[in-house]
């Protein structure tokens, strides 16, 4: 019987042995060019992805409720998307979202008035144009509200 | 310091193919040309089941589940060729459940997205340079997930104390040419 702790060989050791391997800050350089290189594309989707998300203000509760897991999905691309083409505020409201859905399939929580606080705070902030100050108090806010809910929410 | 992720072979998984190919730019921005990528599931499941990589990395979020399930494949299969391959999770989705939940399948690292090229590059050699023990049990297989070496408790003494002293004397380290010469 083989012992249940046991040393793997190290498939990484290639990463580290090389002396003649170009420096950490240059891969990482190199890394951040091409990313930029993909946001002509970035951007066409995120305005598509929030287009698809923004859709949802008009369902009802109901239907609102039967979607979370494709709104959380959505959430979480915009999220991503959004913080790699320097959309942080955006970025942030969406992840909120996505934060809203995740209460939900952790905790059982659904809460239908704080989704669409955080839609209508993604349909604001999907413009370039919103103050960095009026951005950064509506995220605080969100942030706030999404704290108090994990509280009401947490197992007893 | 120097870093070489060129030769690594790699396998990609994440279902959102925009993801993806931010991750598939990071990776050749790092010199990396022996990635598999993939953005269905049973896909990258069957791909890691048949191949070998030294480093898997998996996009994973508390709703669709998919980098769990990925991770609990390679884990549950003992004679794959992965089943102690490095697994690196890359989730959206950073709550404390979700982070346990990751630890306690079998993951070696979550890595918070947005991806940064840089958390991401030092998370790889730390694994390079940390190489951890492997637990193989019903309970749970995966990397040791014991990090932290805490103090004990006061008033209990250290049984291997005498060991350790030695171990920490730099002249008790033998050369390689020592260690041979014990052994002709």
């Amino acid at each position: 019987m083989t012992s249940p702790v046991f040393r793997p060989p190290n498939r990484l050791l290639s990463v580290i042995s090389n002396p003649n391997a170009p420096l950490f800050d240059h891969l990482v350089l190199k890394a951040q060019q091409r990313v930029a290189t993909l946001k002509p594309e970035l951007d066409v989707e995120l305005s598509d992805a929030v287009d698809r998300i923004l859709a949802y203000r008009s369902c009802s509760e109901e239907d609102l409720f039967a979607e979370c897991l494709q709104i959380g999905s959505q959430a979480a691309s915009i999220a991503e998307i959004a913080a790699f083409i320097g959309r942080e505020a955006l970025g942030k409201a969406a992840s909120g979202l996505y934060d809203m859905v995740e209460l939900l399939v952790e905790r059982g929580a659904w809460h239908t008035g704080s989704v669409m606080l955080h839609l209508a705070a993604i349909h604001t902030l999907r413009s370039a144009v919103v103050e960095e100050g009026a951005a950064a108090a509506t995220l605080e806010q969100l942030r706030q509200m999404r704290l108090l809910l994990a509280r009401t929410d947490a197992p007893q | 310091m120097r870093v070489d992720v060129s030769r690594l072979s790699l396998c990609a998984f994440d279902d959102n193919p925009q993801s993806l190919a931010v991750l598939s730019q990071i990776l050749m921005g790092f010199g990396n040309k022996q990635c598999d990528k993939y953005t269905d599931l049973d896909e990258a499941v069957a791909a890691i089941a048949r191949s070998r990589y030294e480093l898997i990395l998996v996009d994973h979020d508390s709703i669709s589940r998919a980098g769990l399930k990925i991770t609990k494949a390679i884990r549950a299969n003992e004679e794959g060729p992965n089943f102690t391959a490095p697994i690196v999770l890359l989730s959206v989705s950073t709550s404390e459940l979700s982070i346990v939940e990751a630890r306690d399948n079998g993951a070696n690292f979550m890595v918070a997205k947005p991806l940064s090229p840089s958390v991401l590059l030092e998370r790889i050699v730390w694994l390079a340079r940390n190489p951890r023990m492997f637990v193989n049990t019903p309970a749970y297989r995966g990397p040791d997930r014991r990090f932290h070496i805490a103090p004990l408790p006061q008033g209990v003494e250290e049984r291997r104390a005498e060991n350790l002293r030695m171990m920490q004397t730099p002249e008790r380290d033998l050369g390689q040419t020592e260690i041979d010469s014990l052994f002709t």
